[in-house]
């Protein structure tokens, strides 16, 4: 009995360790949110995997593929809105709108896509609320890390993934 | 120490996590054929591992050396293979091989570092405005902890199964042995394919 007991447990042990294999995979952007309160603007820079950005991208806007030295309006368009609808940003519960600026390949495999945001309703400079969902219905294991920073300040490090979609940070 | 704290937990989610388990199998592997009561040698084998990892990591992290992540992802599940095939081949804990175990644990160290070094590097990627040293010790350092929080559950684990439930040892090794190369090879048929 105790002979069988061992053995169960151990078949067990062995068949749910083999079962919940799996690698480590990448699944992530970077980015960088700066908030001026003397020129009352923002800028915000974001840096996707290539592969994954257009392959999410060209999954929900059908396309031709995205050249990066000369792209056209349709995929400027398709960036802007998307980026546009999952990320959003607040200033003291002021809702912020971005505009884009530009979108290039800064590395192997790295695209970076460039926004600015008039802050000139925005009086205090208390609170900023970010809602950064990018990739989320992509990927499972997506995650954004986005750094955030106030008159130059690095105020934190805010990181966003499927459960946190949402963060609230005083500015000062 | 926002930002200490912010590559510190990245550090130890990266190695702890549940849904990309090869850091992880690896160091279980590694350790597996030990009982408890041979701690020493587990501290100097994952001190060795440590010392591998920490190599690679700095020397990618700081673009010292250049890394071929698909090579590299293809490159940790054999580092699992070899060391469970290695804990199969033999008839009990090791006492003459206790060298090659450490000199495995140094040599897969510098395998694995590189896998850190891929993550590391995409935290970082477009965010090249700050000094990368400090994000890169303090990724480290999550790292060790990870590494020690590993270490010390399995070991909790190894010591329920062979006290609480009697497992002989050697049948416990057979067994996350086995695991360990069963995962390992999942893994190589994925990155192949």
């Amino acid at each position: 009995m105790k002979f069988r007991l061992k053995n169960l447990l151990l078949a067990t042990l062995f068949t749910f360790i083999c079962f919940s294999v799996s690698a480590h995979p990448i699944k992530m952007t970077t980015g960088k949110l700066e908030i001026d309160s003397e020129t009352m603007s923002c800028k915000l820079t974001i840096n996707f995997f290539a592969d994954d950005f257009e392959s999410a991208l060209q999954s929900e806007f059908p396309q031709p593929s995205f050249n990066y030295d000369n792209p056209q309006p349709e995929m400027i368009e398709t960036i802007k809105n998307y980026v546009s609808g999952e990320f959003l940003l607040s200033v003291d519960d002021v809702e912020v709108k971005l505009e884009m600026l530009k979108v290039k390949m800064i590395e192997e495999n790295v695209c970076q896509v460039t926004f600015s945001g008039d802050l000139k309703t925005v009086r205090l400079f208390e609170t900023v609320t970010i809602k950064n969902t990018l990739l989320f219905d992509a990927f499972n294991k997506q995650s954004n890390i986005l750094h955030l920073i106030f008159n130059g300040d690095k105020i934190t490090i805010l990181q966003f993934y499927p459960a946190v979609p949402v963060r609230k940070e005083r500015l000062q | 120490m926002d930002q200490f704290l912010f590559y510190l937990k990245q550090g130890i989610d990266h190695i702890t996590d549940l849904q990309g388990l090869d850091h992880m199998v690896f160091i279980i592997t590694l350790c597996a054929v030990y009982q408890l009561n041979r701690w020493k040698q587990i501290l100097i084998l994952i001190t060795a591992f440590t010392i591998g990892h920490t190599v690679t990591l700095a020397l990618a992290g700081l673009d010292i050396i250049s890394v071929n992540q698909k090579l590299v992802e293809t490159l940790i599940p054999v580092t699992i293979l070899l060391t469970s095939i290695f804990n199969l081949a033999q008839k009990s804990t090791p006492d003459k091989k206790i060298q090659l175990n450490y000199f495995l644990a140094l040599t897969f160290g510098l395998i694995h570092g590189m896998g850190f070094s891929n993550f590391f590097r995409s935290m970082m990627m477009g965010i090249s405005d700050e000094s990368i040293v400090f994000p890169l010790f303090s990724f480290n350092l999550g790292i060790e902890v990870g590494q020690i929080i590993i270490v010390g559950v399995f070991l909790l684990v190894n010591l329920i199964m062979t006290r609480l439930f009697a497992i002989k040892h050697r049948d416990w090794n057979l067994v996350v042995s086995g695991a360990g190369g069963g995962i390992a090879l999942t893994m190589i048929i994925k990155a192949m394919i």
